[in-house]
């Protein structure tokens, strides 16, 4: 019986026009956003192909110099799209990919705060993501508003119930046939992709498929329970499409501003400043620089057993330039530690709202299956602030122990030395480690999940006991 | 076949059917007449399954239709006033569709043959609803009652909107049914095709039934007036009976 009415269901779509105009439309989307965003892509990573070898050139034709003036010339790195990026920009859209590295400054490109509005809203860009999360599922309220409400408004409902029909079995195949419908466009967006990419991470990819399967499912559920509870074809649209704008408009905005209100970031002036001032001064206000400086000299001094710095047999300033530099990571470890677990902690608020929203939690979950969440952000920074300290502290060792005395600034390492620093290789996290952050949001979706399709049997029990007249 | 015994329904504090008794046996057709808010679509709902009573047994088939309604819808057919068929399907397709639901899977040509015998001709079969006239559609809703072989047929309205033409046809469809043992129950406004067609027909006023005169009664006489008199006269049971007695010369 399902599969006769699941076939109906689809032959509708077909023979009255709704099918074809959904399928042409969706395929001009799914391609054109596709090849949008497969250009982009392609575009970006050509262009960071070719300034990663225009900085390395840069930096090994560049005359031998003094490591220092080096370590100021920096390094331009650049971070890889995610693996997915192609289907969700995610966060990348608003912090960039590339960063530049030099002594004494770290990089704070994520203290924006339009980052997690920007990334809520995803009206501003046309990508797969947008449509998979946003434009299905108005799809899917479009076609489904009527599949029950207009069976029982036309009197086709009572014909089918003397027949026989089980209720259950009604529901389960308009369900069955809106998700199929969604599946459809789905997979024109992700076969377009795919057409278009020129790697495939197959793994992403059907992790990627199985998340918009399951919220496609809760949509089309949800679709037609509200179409066979509510009476009359206009009241269950006005209600879905009242869903639909809280859900992907409404909601998402509200809860940033509330997770802003509750747990607000530091604003980012007082963060630079407290940080330069801890630099300065030191942590708490203890050991200042002046105080550290003549400490470690007298430590040099003393390791070496010499009584003035000309005296010694390395160059002194490569070893305070590097404790400087140690000292200002400890500052900012401290600080943007906090700010990171800031960002975490504001995250996991966000992420409870899901069980509210099945929207939040898949674009949530896409991103970061997507490897283009903040958790992948913050794992580049990272990966890019530990390469950045060991770039440092190579050349300020180069500058202390190279050949060079302590006041020398005139001194030139080999072109070798500088010829031996590889480039910024960023490591991919896995999916394993991507998701391992998305607990709430997974619970919040596989939630959904189990109770819609329970909402289904209540509404299903409702439509037979007195929901067919 | 078809029988109600002492059903009452309620829909809040207004009473829509009073103790309501009626009975089909197979191979009749009963017409339910009466006026506007007598309770006759309510009878027709609580047949179907698709309301329950608050008091009082339904049997179709002799299967007690409140505590098993499922199964007494296997042995029922419904076709009401507008039969509402799938509007991007044919005629055939629909059948084909509607006996799937009763758990029947027809083949084509035996579903062109339950179109035929409904009276639905071979031309239209293949056509999509959306371009039936009523009566098209209401025959094809006989084929689907036709091909479910159901036991018992309940009408609403069913010569509503039909020329007379087409009205007569569908009575002789009705009447063919009923000589192969299907008891049918028809609600109508249509006198005249009520006289036509129907073996017993009962005068429901204000959820009772105030009269119920059978064929002999009602070809002999003038029904018309007969129906008058008692939804103008009759305000209780008795003076309703004394009121059919003297129109039709012949008790309850």
């Amino acid at each position: 019986m399902i599969g006769a009415l699941f076939c109906n269901e689809w032959l509708a779509l077909l023979r009255d026009g709704r099918g074809a105009v959904v399928l042409v439309i969706g395929t001009l989307i799914a391609v054109a956003s596709s090849w949008t965003a497969a250009s982009t892509d392609q575009r970006e990573r050509a262009s960071q192909a070719a300034a990663t070898e225009q900085a390395r050139q840069a930096w090994l034709q560049r005359p031998a110099d003094n490591p220092h003036s080096r370590a100021h010339y920096g390094d331009y790195i650049f971070r890889p799209n995610g693996p997915l990026a192609q289907l969700d920009s995610g966060l990348q859209a608003v912090t960039g990919r590339a960063l530049f590295t030099e002594a004494h400054r770290q990089n704070d490109s994520v203290h924006r705060p339009q980052n997690a509005a920007a990334a809520l809203l995803r009206f501003d860009r046309l990508e797969p993501s947008t449509v998979l999360q946003l434009l299905i599922p108005l799809v899917l309220v479009l076609v489904g508003f009527g599949s029950v409400a207009w069976e029982r408004e036309s009197g086709r409902l009572r014909l089918l119930w003397v027949q026989g029909v089980r209720p259950l079995s009604l529901l389960a195949a308009k369900s069955l046939a809106l998700w199929s419908l969604g599946m459809v466009l789905c997979l024109l967006v992700v076969g377009s992709q795919l057409a278009f990419a020129d790697h495939v991470d197959w793994i992403r990819t059907t992790a990627y498929l199985v998340l918009h399967s399951t919220s496609l499912w809760v949509i089309a559920v949800l679709v037609v329970c509200v179409s066979s509870r509510l009476r009359g074809l206009g009241t269950s649209a006005a209600v879905l499409l009242c869903l639909w704008v809280c859900g992907a408009i409404v909601f998402p905005r509200l809860v940033s501003m509330t997770a802003n209100a509750v747990d607000p970031l530091p604003d980012r002036d007082a963060f630079l400043a407290a940080m330069r001032e801890d630099r300065e001064k030191g942590l708490d206000g203890h050991n200042p620089s002046d105080t550290r400086r003549v400490e470690k000299e007298e430590q040099v001094l003393a390791e070496y057993g010499v009584d003035s710095k000309e005296n010694l047999p390395i160059n002194l300033d490569g070893l305070m330039m590097q404790a400087d530099e140690e000292y200002g990571n400890k500052v900012w470890d401290r600080h943007f530690g906090n700010l990171e677990d800031h960002y975490l902690r504001q995250s996991g608020f966000v992420g409870m709202f899901s069980f509210l929203n099945p929207l939040q939690a898949t674009d949530r979950l896409s991103m970061s299956i997507a490897g283009t969440d903040l958790h992948s952000h913050l794992g580049f920074l990272r990966q890019a602030e530990s390469y950045r300290r060991g770039f440092v502290k190579t050349l300020n060792d180069e500058h202390a122990h190279g050949g060079s005395k302590t006041g020398d600034w005139s001194w030139k390492a080999d072109p070798e030395f500088y010829a031996s620093f590889e480039s910024f290789d960023y490591h991919t996290p896995s999916l394993k480690d991507s998701l391992s952050h998305r607990g709430w949001d997974i619970a919040a979706l596989v939630t959904w999940m189990v109770g819609l399709t329970a909402l289904l049997f209540g509404t299903a029990r409702q439509l037979g006991q007195r929901g067919v007249l | 076949m078809i029988e109600l015994e002492d059903i009452v329904k309620e829909y809040g504090s207004q009473r829509a059917l009073d103790g309501l008794r009626l009975s089909v046996p197979e191979g009749r057709v009963y017409g339910l007449l009466g006026p506007n808010g007598a309770g006759k679509s309510t009878t027709i709902h609580l047949v179907t399954g698709l309301i329950q009573p608050n008091s009082g047994s339904i049997r179709i088939g002799g299967i007690d239709a409140v505590a098993n309604p499922s199964l007494a819808r296997e042995v029922l057919a419904y076709v009401p006033e507008s039969v509402s068929l799938y509007p991007h399907l044919s005629g055939i397709e629909n059948l084909q569709l509607f006996s799937r639901m009763a758990g029947h899977r027809l083949e084509l040509a035996e579903s062109a043959a339950c179109l035929e015998r409904a009276g639905l001709q071979g031309e239209a079969h293949r056509r999509r609803i959306d371009t039936y006239s009523k009566g098209m559609r209401q025959k094809v809703g006989l084929a689907i009652a036709l091909a479910k072989g159901a036991r018992a047929l309940v009408l609403d309205e069913p010569s509503s909107g039909l020329d007379p033409s087409a009205s007569h046809d569908l009575a002789a469809r009705v009447r063919d049914l009923a000589s192969n043992g299907v008891a049918v129950l028809m609600a109508t406004h249509d006198l005249f095709r009520a006289r036509e067609t129907c073996d017993t027909v009962g005068l429901l006023v204000k959820g009772s039934l105030r009269a119920e005169w059978d064929s002999d009664q009602v070809k002999d006489r003038d029904l018309e007036a007969a129906y008058l008199e008692v939804i103008q006269e009759g305000s209780d049971p008795t003076e309703a009976g004394a009121v059919a007695r003297g129109a039709m010369g012949t008790s309850l």
